[in-house]
């Protein structure tokens, strides 16, 4: 009988048991809240850490590999990595693409091959949902042969934009005069944009000549009810290519705006 | 003899354990086979005899959980076993942690499920996925906690009547009374009662009740709640609940003698033949041995006299209850009331907080500069609140523009995406007098328990540039707007009386195909109103384009605008019809 004493044994250690107990709660609490912190953290702000391509100097057959390395996220907020591209003089090809999720941290593309006398302008991005985007310096490399400073002087002088500081509801007027010996068979606006929240777009387009010598092209937004990618905070590159009768070359530096 | 108790055991596993599981796994199986054959051979009525399948079943098991938890509950009240009480717990945990998913869902939509607060009900639901497992298993299976087939049946009334050879009479529910040497007077009820708590708490007896001349206790009782057996669950309860004299009992009384009382479920489930009373002789012998074991100091030979060596396996065998017992029972306890509460504040925070919850409408419609001068642009904005990444998705958000008394252009502008939930549209700029009435309309898509197209339409607004003459000395007015719809046209008109003459008269039309097979569409119509008399006129074409199956439904919005010679205006509301077609 003095065998059958279980409650009087569980009163005996109740302090001890509730003690444990109690531990074992804030255990439990501390790593639910360890785990709900991991979970939910939005990670440091993305960095992208190299922009590479192969082969460095590619022929026309080459299939071209961007390689692009980044860190930053989290398990809540996982990285997101980005690249566009165009081309243009003698190919025309854009493109690019994302890739993201907990532990991504490498992106490879790949682009071409392209025909002889291409150039192609490429951007890497790298975007958290809690940080924005983080994008790269431009990289540029050449297929083949691309004339640049050949004897007609191909240049472009008097470039504008219109207005200087962009609004969601402006468009983006752009205007260049080009300066040749040769007749300039096309001028490009090319351009790459980047949503504060990873997404975006880029290509090319002809600019309209409009006057002797002088071309205009616009940037508004595109798809969506009324048009996307002008939402606040979006960051625009841009740059303009033109390309003569000779073959000879010019490009503007990039420009940047973004809309406020 | 090891053969045969090996080999009950075993039969007793399948039947209980193995065919209840199969069966529901066999069920999600079939389930399964058409739904992957549905998708792989494009048949959407076999994908949907597969999903009916799997959702029914989902269904049933979360039914069988919520039966589980309430029996069990009545058992650990009854036994304070700790098995029982594990069991309860994790099957609680089985059931309630779904709502951690449903409660955000439901009443928050998908943004409530994806927000922090969403998030972390998620990540409690997996914790209470798995404790609840865990508990349930453990308070099953586990030997110190063994409480999931113990019962009359398996650890008396078998081992008592399997081994009775020979055929005897049938079943006749009476009491049967069986005598004992008595407990020595002066221990009588308090040994009585010690006994029946230890041995409920080692999951053996439901409980007892104590009468004058002695103490009558329940052997616990098989619910077949395990194995999926509704009927004989629902029927345990009712009689745990409100009938326990209809369970199996025994009465010990203090003078020696015992009345056994065994329940037609309990006799019914002994497979060979076995005459009544000598079945109650032997389960009533078999507790009074317990008793007077118990007695004699012995608690584990007390629980082994109930259970004994042919009940089965030792390691399938229930142990005498521990303070071990009576500590994990409280951490589960607490455990599980934790993840619960944390779980539904969650939940709640997560559905409560969601945008979701707020109605669908384009609201804060407001513009700048508020009075325009002449030559300026406006910058017209609006909200479209209740709208989340996670479920809607805007398709189409314009500006039905009429613009009048300078231009007659525009129709429907398309509002650019500013940031969040608000777009925007840039208007102008206009010359002195224009004025406009600007009506905001989006097309939204649902995504939640299907899809469904939302029109939402806000109040017009009318800008005026510069100055606009109204309420002149010519009186100008318009009066009784009418339109009348027939196969070729739809003709609308007004009564416009001024003293001086009337130099504009126009109607300006917008519409909208808002249903039938093409539901999308629309257009932007003007034109001048022909007078007779003070009677203006005018006529649109009908069926407006595009092109329209039968079963559309039109919605036309209409305003006529009026300009005399002394330049003072006037304008109808903006007025709407329907047409269906």
């Amino acid at each position: 009988m003095n065998a059958a004493s279980p409650v009087i044994e569980s009163k005996k250690v109740s302090r001890k048991v509730w003690a444990v107990v109690i531990a074992i709660v804030a255990v439990l609490a501390a790593a639910i809240a360890g785990l709900a912190y991991v979970v939910t953290a939005p990670g440091p702000p993305p960095r992208l850490v190299s922009v590479s391509y192969s082969p460095t100097d590619p022929t026309p057959s080459d299939i071209v590999t961007v390689e692009v390395v980044a860190d930053g996220g989290s398990f809540a907020d996982p990285l997101e990595i980005g690249l566009s591209y165009t081309s243009y003089f003698a190919g025309g090809e854009s493109g690019g693409g994302g890739i993201g999720g907990y532990g991504v941290h490498r992106g490879s593309w790949q682009m071409g091959p392209f025909p002889n006398g291409t150039e192609v302008w490429l951007i890497a991005s790298a975007s958290t949902r809690a940080h924005g985007a983080t994008i790269s310096d431009e990289v540029t490399f050449q297929v083949g042969d691309v004339l640049r400073g050949g004897p007609s002087g191909l240049r472009f002088d008097q470039v504008s934009q219109t207005p200087t500081t962009v609004t969601t509801l402006d468009d983006v007027d752009i205007t260049a005069r080009v300066v040749s010996l040769s007749n300039v068979t096309r001028v490009q606006l090319l351009l790459f944009s980047f949503m504060r929240s990873g997404g975006g777009g880029g290509g090319g387009e002809p600019l309209l000549e409009t006057d002797l010598d002088t071309y205009t092209g616009t940037i508004r937004p595109f798809g969506g009810p009324g048009g996307s990618g002008f939402e606040r905070g979006t960051i625009f590159r841009y740059r303009l290519a033109a390309i003569d009768e000779s073959g000879n070359t010019a490009v503007t530096a990039t420009s940047t705006f973004t809309i406020r | 003899m090891r053969t045969t108790t090996s080999a009950m055991e075993r039969s007793v596993v399948w039947r209980m354990e193995w065919v209840p599981f199969l069966a529901l796994l066999t069920a999600f199986g079939v389930g399964a086979a058409f739904l992957i054959g549905g998708l792989a051979g494009r048949s959407f009525s076999l994908y949907d005899l597969g999903n009916l399948i799997t959702e029914l079943l989902g269904w049933f098991i979360l039914a069988w959980l919520l039966l589980y938890t309430i029996v069990e509950r009545v058992l650990w009240r009854r036994t304070r076993n700790v098995g029982h009480r594990l069991q309860y717990l994790g099957a609680a945990l089985l059931v309630l942690s779904p709502l951690f998913f449903w409660i955000p869902l439901l009443s928050g939509g998908w943004s409530a499920l994806f927000s922090p607060a969403g998030m972390f009900g998620a990540l409690l639901f997996f914790v209470s996925f798995v404790c609840g497992c865990v508990l349930a298993l453990a308070g099953y299976y586990y030997r110190g906690f063994r409480a999931g087939e113990v019962d009359l049946y398996r650890n008396v009334v078998v081992r008592e009547g399997e081994r009775i050879d020979r055929l005897t009479n049938a079943y006749s529910e009476r009491p049967f009374t069986v005598h004992y040497d008595g407990l020595p007077e002066a221990e009588r009820a308090s040994v009585v009662q010690e006994w029946a708590r230890t041995a409920a708490k080692a999951g053996l007896l439901l409980g007892h009740r104590v009468e004058n001349l002695g103490t009558t206790v329940y052997p616990i009782t098989w619910t077949g709640v395990g194995a999926l057996r509704w009927g004989t669950a629902l029927v345990h309860l009712l009689w745990l609940a409100r009938s326990p004299e209809r369970l199996t009992w025994v009465r010990i009384g203090f003078e020696g003698n015992v009345v056994v009382h065994i329940s037609p479920y309990d006799y019914r489930r002994i497979r060979r033949p076995v005459a009544y009373h000598v079945l109650c002789a032997a389960v009533g012998d078999a507790l009074v041995s317990s008793l007077l074991v118990y007695a004699g100091g012995d608690v584990p030979g007390s629980i082994a006299a109930l259970t004994g060596a042919a009940a089965g396996p030792p390691g399938r065998a229930p142990s005498a209850p521990t303070a071990t017992g009576d500590f994990v029972g409280r951490v589960a306890a607490l455990l599980t009331t934790i993840l619960v509460i944390m779980g539904l504040t969650s939940a709640t925070v997560a559905a409560v907080s969601s945008p979701e919850r707020n109605a669908l409408a384009i609201t804060n419609v407001r513009w700048s500069p508020l009075n325009p001068g002449p030559g300026e642009t406006v910058d017209l904005f609006a909200t479209l609140t209740g709208t989340t990444d996670f479920s809607i998705s805007v398709d189409e958000f314009d500006a039905l523009t009429f613009v009048y008394f300078n231009r007659t252009d525009f129709g429907f502008i398309q509002l650019r995406h500013i940031d969040g939930n608000d777009y925007g549209v840039r208007l102008g700029p206009f010359p002195d007098g224009t004025e406009a009435t600007i009506l905001l309309s989006a097309k939204v898509r649902r995504f939640s328990f299907g899809v469904s197209d939302i029109l939402l339409t806000a109040d017009p607004v009318v800008i005026r540039w510069g100055q606009v003459h109204r309420g002149g000395a010519s009186g100008l007015s318009i009066a009784n707007p009418t339109h009348v719809t027939n196969s070729t046209n739809i003709t609308l008109g007004a009564w416009i009386n001024s003293t001086a003459t009337v130099d504009t008269a126009q109607v300006f039309v917008g519409y909208r195909y808002t249903s039938g097979s093409t539901s999308s569409g629309g257009g932007f119509l003007w034109t001048n109103l022909t007078p007779s008399g003070r009677r203006y006129e005018g006529s649109i074409p009908f069926p407006l384009p595009p092109p329209q199956p039968q079963g559309f439904v039109l919605d036309v919005y209409y305003r006529i605008v009026a300009r005399d010679t002394t330049w003072n205006s006037a304008t109808s509301e903006l007025l709407r019809f329907e047409v269906i077609g």
